[in-house]
C-alpha cells in the first residue's frame, strides 16, 4: 500500500514536471515564432510613446567589430517586438499595482532662480508710460479683420465660464467623420517629453525648471525678428504658464517647489523689452488666474485645453485692439475621452481613473486650411479644428490643426483687406490659432521646430501683419529647442 | 548579449535548446554548446573574442604540459607562466588604465592615460582558467587533452561572462559526459525563470528606485535629499544581490537544463548573522577562489595571528580590485577586512553567545553590508562623501515629497523585493512539500506540483512583459 502510494506520488511528480517543461517551451515556442519568425508583425511606430521604434541597424566593418551592430539587433529586436503596446500597457497596469498610487510626486521645482529684474522693469515702467499714447494710436490706425459685430468683453467671460460649468456633453455634438491623411492616423504629434509630472487629487502637474540661457535665447530671437520688422509688422509675445501654476494652491506649490512663474514671465517679458521695445506682450496669466476653476487644462495631458487657450485669445485681442467673439458664438466639438501626456509618458493609473474630455471651438468663418507636413512634400488640406471621437484615446489633442505640422495656411472667405496673422509656436499653439481666422484675412501657423525657412522673409510678403509668437514656458526651456527657433528668426 | 532580454531568451536560447535536444550525440551537444556560447560572447563585440581564446589555448597548453611532465620545478615553471599571462593580461585590460591615471596624478606621467575597454567578463573566465590550470598543477584533476573543452568550459555562455566562476574540477566529467533527465529539465526551467524574474521584475524595479534617488553624478547629488538616499540605498542594496543571484540562478537553471551542475553561488547572504557568515554566503565562487588559491597557499591562520591578518588584508584588497579598477572598490575591500578583523579578535563571539546577540548580529551585519554598498556604488570619492553626508543631514534637505510618494507608490514592490531576498518563500515551500509526501493528502500534493508547472511559464510571460516596456536592463557584475 505505501509503496503503490509512492509510486503514485511519483508518477504524478513526472506528470508535472513534464507539464511544466512543456509550458515553458510552449511560451519559449510561442517567441520564437513572434520574434524571429513573424517579421511582418513588428511595429515601426509606437502610439504609446510618441515615436518612432528603432530600426534595424545598417552593418559597417567598425560597428561590427565594436559589437554596436549586434547592439542595435538587440535594441531593435527588443523594440519592435510584435504586440509591443500591449504588452507594455500590461505592464504598466502591473506596476500600478507596485504601491498606493493616489498621488504621485516624482520630482520638485529645480532649474535656475529667477534673476532681479527690478531695475529692467522699472525703465520699462517709465518708458512705457512715455509711449502709451503712441501705441494707442497706433492701434486705432491699425486693425486688421477687425469686422465681426463686437460683443461686451464682460459678456464674453461670463458665457465662457457658463460654457465650462454646464458641461459640454449637454451641448450640440457634432457628429464630424474623423480625417486622417492619406488613410492614416496622424503622427505629427509633439515631441516635446512631458517631462518631470506630479500627480495630486487624480489631475497631472507639470514640475517647471526655469533654464535662464533658454529664456535669454528665447528673447534675442524676438527681439531680432521685431527690430528687424520695426515698420513692417507688429510683434506680439505670448507666454503661456503651465498648468501647475494656474491650478495648484500655494501650499501644494511650497511643497514641491515650484516656481512662481509670473515672475519667470516678468524675466522673460523684461529680457524682450531688453533686446526690442517694440514686441508687445500679452500678459494672460492673471486673465487665466481669473478663470482658473474653469477647464482650462488638461488633467491627463500637459497642454491647455481649447478653453485655456480662448483666454489667452481674448487677451491677445485686447492688446492688438481686436474684439473677440463669445465662447459661445463657435461651434462645440466634441472628441470625447482624452488620455494625454501624463498618462502616457507616466502610465499613473490615477490619471486613467480620471480621464479628460477633449472639446473644440469650430471657428466661424472657414474650419478649413492647408498645411505642409514635417516632411513638407506636399501641401495637404484639413479641418482647423476636427472631431477626434473615434480616433485613440491618446490622439485627440491632434485634432487642432492635425498637430504639430510645419507650416499651415487658412483664409478667412469673409476678408479681403489684405490682413494677414503669423503665429510662431510649439504645439500649445495648437489650439489656440484656430481662434485667430475670424479676425484676418490669411493665418499662417508655424512650427519652428520642424520648419527652417525665414519668418522675416515670410512676414515681408504681406502687409503690416502681426507675428504672435505663442509658446509654453516649458517647452520653451529647452536649449536645443531655442536654436530651433533661432533657425527661422533671421 | 544578456540573459534577461528578448533576443537571448526566444532568438538564443529557445533554438539553442531545440538543437541541443534534438541531437543525440554527445560530442555533437558539445559543439553545439560551443558555437552557440562563442556566438553569445562575440555578440558583445567579435575582438574580445580573440582574447579568450588566447587565454584559453595558453591555459590548455600550460596545463597539458604540466600533466605531462612528472618534474615539478618544469611543473612549476608552466604554472608560473600560466599566472603571469592570464594575471598580465588581466592587468593590461582591466588595470593598467588605473594605474597609469594614479601615475598620472602622482607623478605628473604618462601624459595620457590610455582609455581601454574592458573585455566582457574577463574576470570570470580569466579566474577559472587560473583555477583549472591551479588545480591540474596540485593533481586535483586531469589536465583536458582536447583544446575544445577548455575552451567549452571557458566560454560556456551560462557562465562565462558574469559567473559563477566554476572550477574545473566541478564540471570535468560533465564535459566529457553528462546525462539529462526529466527532473533536471524541470529543475533547471524552474531556476532559470525564476532567475529571469527577480532580475527582470525585482532587480531592475529596485534599480529605477536607487538611481532616482541616489543618483550616482554630482549633478545628481546636489539636488539629492538625506531620506532618499537611504530609501535609494536601501533599493540598490536588495539591487545588488536580486541582479547578482538573479545572473547565477539563471546560469545554475541553464546548466541544469543541459546536464551541467553547478555549485551555488548565493546563499541568502542578507540572513547571515555576521560579516563573515556574509561573505559564506555571498558570491561564492569568488571567495572559495580566494580562499583556495590566495588565502590558504599564503599561509591561511595556520602561522599566527599577525600573518593570518596580513593574508586577510591581501585577499581582501584583492577581492575590492576584483570588483573594478576604482579605488571604491579597494576600499570597499579594506572596509570588509576591518569587519573581519574585528570578529576574528572579538566580535565574533560575541554575537553568537546568546539569542539577543544574534539578533543583533543580523542588524549589525545588515548595517555594515548597507554602508558597504554605499562605497561600492560612487566611483567617485567626491560623490561618495557628498552622499555620506547628505544621509546624516549634512548640506542636503532631509526630506522631500518625492521621497515619500516615491515610498508610498512602491511600497507593495519593495515589501516583495525584501521578501525575495530571505529564504522564507523557500523555506514555506520545502515545508509544504514534506508536509504533502508525508500526510499522503493528494489535493495538497497535486496543488503543490500544479503551481510548480505553471510558475515557470507565468514567470517567463511576467518577465517578458517587464523586458519589453523596460530600457534598464544591465547587469551590475557586467562591469567585473
Amino acid at each position: 500500500m505505501e509503496n503503490e502510494l509512492i509510486r503514485q506520488q511519483k508518477k504524478l511528480t513526472l506528470f508535472f514536471r513534464t507539464l511544466g517543461i512543456m509550458l515553458f517551451g510552449l511560451v519559449l515556442a510561442a517567441g520564437f515564432v513572434l520574434g524571429c519568425i513573424l517579421y511582418n508583425l513588428r511595429p515601426e511606430k509606437s502610439d504609446l510613446e510618441n515615436r518612432e521604434l528603432t530600426k534595424f541597424p545598417k552593418i559597417t566593418a567598425d560597428g561590427f567589430l565594436s559589437g554596436d551592430y549586434t547592439s542595435g539587433i538587440s535594441t531593435w529586436y527588443a523594440d519592435t517586438f510584435p504586440f509591443r503596446e500591449n504588452m507594455v500597457k500590461t505592464e504598466w497596469s502591473i506596476q500600478n499595482a507596485y504601491g498606493f498610487r493616489k498621488d504621485a510626486i516624482s520630482a520638485v521645482g529645480e532649474g535656475d532662480e529667477v534673476p532681479d529684474i527690478e531695475d529692467i522693469l522699472a525703465s520699462m515702467e517709465a518708458e512705457n508710460t512715455k509711449e502709451a499714447a503712441t501705441a494707442k494710436e497706433t492701434q486705432e490706425t491699425f486693425v486688421p479683420g477687425n469686422s465681426e459685430t463686437p460683443a461686451e468683453q464682460t459678456e464674453t467671460e461670463q458665457a465662457g465660464t457658463e460654457q465650462t460649468e454646464t458641461a459640454a456633453p449637454e451641448t450640440e455634438v457634432v457628429e464630424t467623420v474623423p480625417e486622417s491623411v492619406d488613410g492614416e492616423a496622424m503622427y505629427n504629434m509633439n515631441p516635446q517629453e512631458a517631462g518631470a509630472v506630479n500627480v495630486k487629487d487624480l489631475v497631472g502637474y507639470c514640475v517647471y525648471g526655469f533654464n535662464r540661457k533658454a529664456a535669454d535665447q528665447y528673447a534675442i530671437h524676438i527681439g531680432t525678428v521685431a527690430n528687424a520688422l520695426q515698420d513692417e509688422a507688429r510683434v506680439f509675445e505670448l507666454l503661456i504658464p503651465n498648468n501647475s501654476a494656474i491650478l495648484l494652491d500655494d501650499q501644494t506649490k511650497a511643497e514641491w517647489k515650484l516656481l512662481d512663474e509670473s515672475q519667470v514671465i516678468k524675466y522673460f517679458k523684461a529680457m524682450t523689452w531688453q533686446q526690442s521695445q517694440a514686441v508687445k506682450y500679452v500678459d494672460i496669466y492673471d486673465k487665466l488666474m481669473e478663470h482658473r476653476d474653469e477647464y482650462l487644462y488638461f488633467k491627463t495631458d500637459h497642454h491647455w485645453t481649447q478653453l485655456g487657450a480662448y483666454y489667452g485669445y481674448v487677451r491677445f485681442c485686447e492688446e492688438a485692439g481686436l474684439t473677440p467673439h463669445a465662447i459661445t458664438d463657435y461651434k462645440l466639438v466634441d472628441s470625447g475621452p482624452f488620455l494625454g501626456s501624463y498618462y502616457k509618458t507616466n502610465q499613473y493609473a490615477q490619471l486613467a481613473e480620471n480621464p479628460d474630455n477633449c472639446y473644440g471651438y469650430e471657428p466661424i468663418s472657414t474650419n478649413e486650411f492647408s498645411f505642409y507636413d514635417r516632411d513638407a512634400k506636399q501641401m495637404r488640406n484639413g479641418k482647423l479644428v476636427r472631431n477626434m471621437s473615434e480616433f485613440d484615446i491618446s490622439l485627440k489633442y491632434q485634432g487642432f490643426i492635425y498637430g504639430d505640422t510645419a507650416y499651415s495656411e487658412a483664409h478667412n472667405p469673409n476678408l479681403s483687406d489684405g490682413s494677414c496673422c503669423i503665429v510662431v509656436k510649439e504645439s500649445f499653439g495648437n489650439c489656440f490659432a484656430p481662434f485667430l481666422i475670424d479676425h484676418y484675412q490669411t493665418l499662417i501657423v508655424i512650427d519652428y521646430r520642424y520648419n527652417t525657412d525665414s519668418l522675416i522673409d515670410l512676414a515681408r510678403n504681406y502687409d503690416h501683419p502681426d507675428i504672435i509668437f505663442c509658446n509654453n514656458l516649458e517647452a520653451i526651456s529647452d536649449l536645443y529647442v531655442m536654436e530651433q527657433l533661432g533657425g527661422i528668426c533671421h | 548579449m544578456v540573459f534577461s532580454s528578448l533576443l537571448f531568451i526566444f532568438a538564443f536560447l529557445a533554438p539553442q535548446l531545440l538543437i541541443y535536444y534534438l541531437i543525440g550525440n554527445h560530442k555533437a551537444r558539445n559543439i553545439v554548446l560551443l558555437v552557440f556560447s562563442l556566438v553569445f560572447y562575440a555578440w558583445g563585440g567579435p575582438v574580445y573574442l580573440l582574447l579568450l581564446v588566447i587565454e584559453c589555448l595558453v591555459s590548455w597548453f600550460t596545463a597539458r604540459e604540466i600533466g605531462r611532465t612528472s618534474f615539478s620545478k618544469m611543473k612549476k615553471n608552466w604554472l608560473i607562466l600560466e599566472c603571469v599571462v592570464m594575471i598580465g593580461l588581466i592587468f593590461i585590460f582591466k588595470y593598467f588604465g588605473f594605474f597609469a591615471w594614479n601615475l598620472q596624478k602622482i607623478f605628473g606621467w604618462p601624459k595620457v592615460v590610455p582609455e581601454i575597454i574592458l573585455p566582457i567578463g574577463i574576470s570570470f573566465y580569466t579566474f577559472q582558467l587560473i583555477s583549472y590550470v591551479v588545480d591540474v598543477y596540485r593533481g586535483e584533476v586531469e589536465a583536458q587533452p582536447r583544446f575544445y573543452k577548455v575552451l567549452l568550459y571557458a566560454s560556456l555562455f551560462h557562465q562565462c561572462i558574469a559567473g559563477p566562476i566554476v572550477r574545473y574540477k566541478t564540471v570535468a566529467s560533465e564535459i566529457d559526459e553528462r546525462s539529462v533527465n526529466t527532473k533536471d529539465i524541470a529543475e533547471g526551467v524552474r531556476r532559470f525563470t525564476v532567475g529571469l524574474a527577480k532580475k527582470a521584475i525585482l532587480a531592475n524595479g529596485c534599480a529605477a528606485i536607487a538611481d532616482k534617488l541616489a543618483p550616482m553624478t554630482a549633478e545628481g547629488m546636489s539636488s539629492a535629499h538625506g531620506a532618499g538616499i537611504w530609501l535609494g540605498m536601501f533599493a540598490y542594496m536588495l539591487q545588488i544581490y536580486l541582479d547578482f543571484s538573479a545572473y547565477s540562478d539563471m546560469a545554475i537553471g541553464m546548466g541544469r537544463m543541459v546536464g551541467f551542475h553547478y555549485l551555488e553561488n548565493f546563499d541568502y547572504p542578507y540572513s547571515a548573522g555576521t560579516v563573515q557568515d556574509f561573505w559564506r554566503r555571498w558570491h561564492i565562487s569568488l571567495s572559495t577562489f580566494f580562499r583556495d588559491y590566495v588565502y590558504i597557499p599564503l599561509g591561511g591562520s595556520r602561522k599566527g595571528q599577525g600573518r593570518t591578518f596580513l593574508n586577510l588584508l591581501v585577499v581582501w584588497a584583492l577581492t575590492g580590485m576584483w570588483h573594478g579598477a576604482s579605488w571604491n572598490y579597494i576600499f570597499w575591500g579594506l572596509y570588509y577586512f576591518v569587519f573581519l578583523v574585528l570578529e576574528r579578535v572579538f566580535l565574533g563571539e560575541f554575537l553568537k553567545r546568546s539569542t539577543g546577540t544574534k539578533i543583533l548580529g543580523h542588524l549589525y551585519t545588515l548595517f555594515v553590508v548597507f554602508f558597504g554598498w554605499v562605497l561600492f556604488r560612487y566611483t567617485d570619492t567626491a560623490v561618495l562623501f557628498e552622499s555620506l553626508k547628505a544621509m546624516f543631514g549634512s548640506g542636503h534637505a532631509f526630506f522631500s515629497p518625492d521621497v515619500g510618494s516615491t515610498f508610498v507608490n512602491n511600497i507593495f514592490f519593495l515589501v516583495l523585493a525584501v521578501v525575495a531576498v530571505f529564504p522564507a518563500g523557500k523555506k514555506l515551500r520545502l515545508l509544504l512539500r514534506q508536509e504533502s509526501w508525508r500526510s499522503k493528502r493528494f489535493i495538497l500534493f497535486n496543488t503543490l506540483n500544479l503551481i510548480d508547472a505553471v510558475t515557470p511559464a507565468a514567470l517567463m510571460i511576467l518577465s517578458v512583459l517587464a523586458l519589453v516596456g523596460n530600457s534598464y536592463n544591465p547587469f551590475l557584475y557586467f562591469q567585473f
